[in-house]
């Protein structure tokens, strides 16, 4: 299962891209982060996306998962990210690999 | 209590009313402010000033405006490191230094701040009724943003790698507060184009509460959004530029800075809410134009002529640049007359970044 995560936006709007291919991983390790995705409703999430939210410089997170042939893209507000989406995106960016850090910008650093 | 005498006005409550005197044309704002001075309510007095304030020039004529009791409510909590907005308040209006140099940098950046908008343009904070100005520090895990939340001023103390804490530069917290004000306002949709002017306007209220403080010309002034953000490993005078969109840093961690200067470089993008902090450098630089065209302070005419289009009943929350550069060439019209230096200085900064009126 690949996942691919952008963090976008903030004050600052600093683009993190990073991503994670569980096929890549220990079998346990893998089955962990799929059971994590199989509690996100991504069917829904990515049908109502965007999802924006109150207020200003928030971050805007992307979560594109390709499993079993299937391809869903969320799109959400900060505030608007449900636990589970929150869980799986802060995995990614924490243990995925980054092809770097950049400002945001057209076809800069796209996973 | 609201006493009922006329019954069209039993159907408009004294908000309607007041809004009506706030931003209704010239007869409207007259009759609204007659039905509500029907009611002798404390009311009265803001409505008033607000209608003064909708006027004409107004320099000079601004301390008459100002309610002379307007004063700041401060509160700042502290998230202690987890993602919460309802943290434990550690310093309340009056209260001295907490000695915790985020909490005390948000309390007096609060207050630069409601003194900028208080003293420049006769208005009470965010809601211009008074509303207390709540922020939060330590919010998250070395969370690198500042945002705000539709009620309050969010920071964090940055991941300390590429951002410091957010709350040292003076301009992050007036852009936050500026939210705040939009929102009230002409509430810009937060994505697109008018996200971008959103964002624009919280730069434009950012550097002009720094300059103010600083008491500095436009050209004296650096017009730098976030001089104070990065941490020292990063090769940035900034996080934007007003005066060369594109040019606030170039690093080799965190990149170039994005940022266009004029339409023919706008960006298409679906990150950042579809851009709005990359294309506001387009408005941004032409409010910079402007400002220094005019010369002198720049919240005097080129920060009020932005503050009074944001509160033109035209601008929509769905207006995009050239609808706002037409606002503020009509309203810089009316305060300052249709053929003056101040209307050809206003239509030069907006051919700058290419948009023709």
């Amino acid at each position: 299962m690949q996942l691919d995560v952008v963090r976008s936006g903030g004050f600052a709007n600093l683009r993190f891209p990073a991503s994670l291919d569980t096929d890549e991983l220990p079998r346990a390790e893998a089955q962990e982060i799929e059971a994590l995705v199989g509690e996100i409703d991504l069917k829904s999430l990515a049908e109502r996306s965007p999802l924006r939210g109150a207020g200003a410089d928030r971050f805007q997170y992307e979560l594109k998962v390709v499993r079993d042939g299937a391809e869903y893209r969320v799109i959400a507000s900060e505030s608007e990210v449900p636990p589970e989406l929150r869980a799986v995106i802060d995995r990614v960016l924490t243990q995925g690999s980054a092809p770097g850090t950049s400002a945001t910008g057209p076809g800069q650093g796209r996973p | 209590m609201h006493r009922c005498r006329d019954p069209l006005h039993c159907l408009l409550t004294p908000a309607v009313l007041e809004n009506v005197a706030r931003n209704g044309d010239e007869s409207q704002r007259d009759w609204a402010v007659r039905a509500l001075n029907r009611d002798q309510s404390i009311r009265l007095a803001r409505v008033q000033n607000a209608k003064v304030r909708g006027r004409g020039p107004r320099e000079g004529a601004d301390a008459l405006a100002v309610e002379p009791t307007a004063k700041a409510n401060r509160i700042i909590y502290d998230a202690e490191g987890a993602e919460k907005v309802r943290g434990r308040s550690v310093r309340r209006e009056g209260d001295k230094p907490t000695g915790d140099t985020a909490a005390d940098e948000a309390y007096d950046g609060f207050g630069d701040t409601f003194n900028f908008f208080l003293e420049a343009y006769g208005r009470n904070s965010i809601d211009d009724e008074g509303m207390p100005l709540r922020g939060v520090v330590h919010f998250g895990a070395q969370y690198p943003n500042a945002f705000w939340d539709g009620k309050r001023m969010v920071f964090g103390d940055g991941d300390g790698q590429i951002l410091g804490r957010m709350t040292a530069s003076l301009d992050v917290i007036g852009h936050e507060l500026g939210h705040g004000v939009t929102e009230d306002e002409a509430a810009l949709e937060y994505f697109g184009q008018s996200g971008a002017l959103n964002e624009s306007m919280s730069d434009v209220f950012g550097s002009l509460v720094k300059q103010r403080k600083l008491n500095q010309t436009a050209e004296q002034a650096d017009w730098l959004i976030g001089s104070e953000v990065w941490t020292p490993d990063i090769a940035g005078d900034a996080l934007r530029s007003m005066k060369a969109p594109g040019q606030a840093y170039d690093d080799p961690l965190v990149g170039k800075d994005p940022q266009p200067a004029h339409m023919r470089d706008y960006i298409d993008t679906i990150d950042d809410n579809g851009g709005v902090h990359l294309n506001s450098g387009i408005p941004n630089h032409a409010f910079y134009v402007v400002a220094t065209q005019l010369g002198g302070y720049a919240w005097e005419r080129a920060g009020r002529i932005w503050y009074e289009a944001l509160r033109h009943p035209t601008l929509k929350s769905t207006s995009g640049f050239r609808r706002f550069a037409r606002v503020t060439r009509r309203v810089t019209g009316r305060l300052y007359g249709r053929d003056s230096g101040e209307v050809k200085a206003v239509q030069g900064g907006w051919e700058a970044v290419g948009l023709q009126l």
